[in-house]
């Protein structure tokens, strides 16, 4: 590893106030990091710490809600918070090069992406069509881009996220910068390309001898590819060091609860053993979408094709995958929020002839849009039952219990979803589909939008839960470390189908599939941990 | 961690923000007098604005008539501000008739895609009319009367409504929690009308207001060229149209009214722009 004694960047005591009167006075608050050249340096932390702003603040592309930060920030030994706006123009793309966390939205998307890269080119020097064209080629083959004169006049929406995500890496590395900032530039992206992304800018990184200021969420990310770790949390650093000193010993406990808090591979349930009746089974279940019609060709996409599967009560039946794989489909189609093209779903006859609805309840991914936020969460938790005909005073009882359960106090019924953090609104919609007293539960993503934490206490609500309700639980989810905190069996399903199905433990010890093997080596973090047999 | 402590403190109470923002406080003041202005003209040192006098015609100023008498001797003042009723009266019912009727069309088309296509079409359709001519041609049709004209200036603001509330809807329809609703078994009508209609409200207080104004101005051309309201119906457009020939002589005729007519717009158009700055999330954001 190259190790310069100037550092490539310097923040010196950085603090950027937060505008108006929020619950702390800083976004950012008074931190100093530096990153050398030749060296990754990841900031860690949840969210809401403060780690994008100062990414944002390096750049100079600070939102305009925030006043003008106080420190010093050196690049190569020049304070850049003085600078002016057109030499700050030319250090971003010279000096410094950033990615993004959602390529999509970075790309112009009605622009070619090799015009795309070409404009850091136009912007920044003075060459000919022909040279520049040259360029964006040998930028396009160093991020392993296939074909890239073809790839260069394809817009946007033809590329796979990791290509887009290989696009920017290709446009803020093409005049050679000596800092790349990088802000979770693999949340967005499945874990198979998230490995090859990092891969990517790790093999740069070298080659180049530049300096990286790595910004992510996840621990996994961290260990593999950082070499020294500053953790932030609210605006403040809380311990920064070399990567294997502050993973393996780390000297606070906030350190520590991130890292505990990250899911083992260990799977949890290996002892767990079900014996409740079948609740419900897919059969044969498929889904075809048509598309174009009378003036273009039509295509066909098979999202689903022959999924079958059973679940018991208590038990937790985990559908792996990685977007595309239909699983989400499968989810939708199972809780018949869109019909199958074919196959069909049988709830195992229950008690006193319920509907569908009451028996069959789902938690969605996302917890900000979930919840309609015009109303009261109580008034969310009794809509379902009263749809049933329970009298909204007796349901309003209910959904107060049910908050209680779910860890939240129930005189907060009568507030509204901005009022509550991203995992207490998750606990929210789980009390919504327990007031209807569901059999099985369906979980799309349910902890996936949450920080590491947060996550570890909602899988453990639902782990309770289950046992307090003999719920099934179907329990989609594309993150392997928290299939294995929950699930007892695990269904792989890859283009639409199902492509493995096993004991968590099984699955995880002898995968049968190439694309299960694929999807175990890609979870990040894994060289440090041992899979049980 | 903080998911077991209690939720953050409710947000201060305080005045809606549009209702300290300035263009909507002068706009909202302007449209409050000039409708108060229409409900009290009798308590205003009017007299009956229709009365003919064959003896006063075409008087200057004077303490009898404030603004003088028009052509038939009738109380230029009084009739000014009785004008205000109709003009008024037609702005607001042809904004609520074209909301009420948008809002439903707009949430069918915008629900149910069977039902897109065809309404589609025939809004296209309609939007493809001049309001102008749509409106001459109703009124020469049937009878001039109140009722008529606000049919003819209701049927073409129609398709602009439905377009705004369908494309709300067509992305409101997708959110999780609609779908939330779904599987607690909510039936359709009240999805609608609980979970997508409110997205609604905002961008459809901003389109009632420029529609009231919009309505007001042709409403004033249409009794300008004679297709509006009937003569004997006080109104801004008819005084002006009936003052244009004397204009050289006694501008007066024409003064009162189009002040009024001028101010009322200016106050709606206030008022709908401070509106769309203010509950427009995109632009609020940057004030």
């Amino acid at each position: 590893m190259l190790m310069n004694t100037t550092p490539v960047i310097e923040v010196e005591n950085l603090a950027i106030p937060l505008p108006g009167d929020g619950d702390r006075g800083f976004a950012v608050d008074h931190i100093s990091l530096t990153v050398a050249a030749g060296e990754i340096v990841c900031v860690v932390g949840e969210s809401g710490s403060g780690k994008s702003v100062t990414a944002q603040s390096i750049m100079g592309l600070l939102p305009k809600v925030f006043p003008k930060p106080q420190g010093r920030i050196l690049f190569e030994g020049r304070d850049i918070t003085r600078a002016t706006p057109a030499k700050l123009r030319d250090l971003r793309g010279r000096g410094i090069g950033m990615i993004f966390q959602e390529p999509m939205t970075a790309l112009n998307p009605v622009q070619t992406v090799g015009k795309q890269i070409d404009e850091v080119l136009r912007t920044h020097l003075k060459l000919s069509g022909k040279e520049r064209f040259a360029r964006v080629i040998d930028a396009m083959k160093e991020v392993r881009l296939p074909d890239p004169e073809r790839m260069y006049h394809a817009f946007p929406h033809q590329l796979s996220g990791g290509q887009r995500q290989r696009v920017l890496i290709a446009a803020a590395l093409i005049l050679g910068p000596k800092l790349l900032i990088a802000d979770e530039p693999t949340t967005a992206l499945d874990v198979t390309t998230q490995a090859q992304i990092l891969e990517l800018i790790r093999d740069l990184q070298r080659e180049r001898g530049m300096g990286v200021l790595f910004i992510t969420h996840d621990i996994g990310v961290v260990r593999e590819i950082a070499d020294r770790v500053v953790v932030m949390k609210a605006g403040k650093v809380m311990e920064q060091g070399p990567a294997a000193r502050v993973l393996d010993a780390p000297e606070t406990d906030y350190t520590r609860m991130l890292i505990a808090a990250v899911p083992t591979l260990e799977p949890k349930r290996k002892d767990h053993v079900v014996t409740g009746d079948v609740a419900i089974t897919v059969e044969k279940l498929a889904k075809t979408y048509h598309s174009g019609g009378l003036f273009r060709d039509k295509r066909t996409v098979h999202a689903l094709q022959g999924v079958s599967l059973a679940v018991r009560r208590g038990e937790t039946v985990g559908i792996i995958g990685e977007s595309g794989s239909g699983k989400s489909t499968l989810a939708r189609c199972v809780t018949e929020l869109i019909e199958p093209s074919s196959g069909k779903v049988a709830l195992t006859a229950g008690k006193g002839g319920r509907a569908f609805r009451q028996r069959l309840q789902m938690v969605f991914q996302d917890p900000y849009r979930s919840l309609n936020p015009r109303r009261t969460v109580g008034q969310s938790i009794i809509e379902g039952p009263m749809n049933f005909g329970l009298g909204r005073a007796e349901a309003m009882d209910r959904a107060k219990e049910l908050m209680q359960l779910v860890g939240l106090e129930p005189h907060a019924v009568d507030r509204f979803p901005h009022q509550f953090s991203g995992g207490q609104r998750q606990r929210i919609s789980i009390a919504r589909a327990l007031a209807m007293e569901p059999d099985i539960l369906v979980a799309d993503e349910a902890v996936s939008a949450l920080d590491v934490s947060v996550q570890a206490q909602v899988l453990r609500l639902i782990d309770d839960i289950q046992k307090r309700f003999d719920l099934a639980i179907l329990f989609i989810t594309h993150d392997l470390r928290v299939a294995a905190q929950i699930c007892d069996r695990l269904v792989v399903m890859h283009r639409g189908q199902v492509v493995e199905e096993g004991t968590v433990a099984s699955v995880f010890a002898a995968p049968a599939h190439p694309y299960t093997r694929e999807l175990l080596a890609s979870i990040p973090g894994r060289a440090e941990e041992t899979v049980p047999a | 961690m903080s998911s077991l402590a209690s939720p953050p403190v409710a947000a201060k109470r305080r005045l809606p923000a549009f209702l300290t923002h300035t263009s909507v406080l002068v706009g909202g003041l302007l449209i409050l007098s000039i409708a108060l202005m229409a409900i009290a003209a009798p308590l205003l040192g009017t007299v009956d604005p229709s009365r003919i006098e064959p003896a006063m015609r075409l008087k200057p100023p004077s303490e009898l008539a404030w603004f003088g008498t028009d052509l038939f001797g009738r109380d230029v003042y009084s009739r000014a501000v009785y004008g205000a009723r109709s003009s008024i009266l037609i702005g607001l019912c042809v904004a609520a008739a074209a909301l009420t009727a948008g809002v439903t069309l707009g949430l069918v088309t915008g629900y149910f895609r069977w039902v897109d296509a065809v309404v589609m079409r025939v809004m296209d359709g309609l939007m493809a009319i001049p309001t102008f001519l749509l409106a001459i041609a109703l009124v020469s049709l049937t009878r001039a009367s109140v009722g008529t004209v606000v049919v003819a200036l209701t049927i073409p603001e129609i398709p602009r409504v439905v377009r705004l509330v369908r494309s709300v809807v067509l992305t409101v329809r997708e959110e999780p929690f609609v779908e939330a609703a779904i599987s607690v078994g909510t039936s359709t009508p009240k999805i609608l009308l609980r979970h997508i209609l409110p997205s609604t409200y905002a961008p459809l207080m901003v389109l009632g207001t420029y529609i009231c104004a919009s309505t007001i101005l042709i409403e004033a051309g249409l009794s300008f060229l004679g297709t509006g309201l009937p003569p004997e119906i006080p109104s801004w457009g008819n005084m002006i149209s009936e003052g244009r020939t004397f204009f050289q002589v006694a501008p007066r005729l024409v003064f009162l009214p189009s002040l009024f007519l001028a101010l009322t717009v200016l106050g709606i158009n206030l008022l709908g722009d401070g509106l769309r700055d203010t509950l427009d999330p995109r632009i609020a954001k940057r004030m």
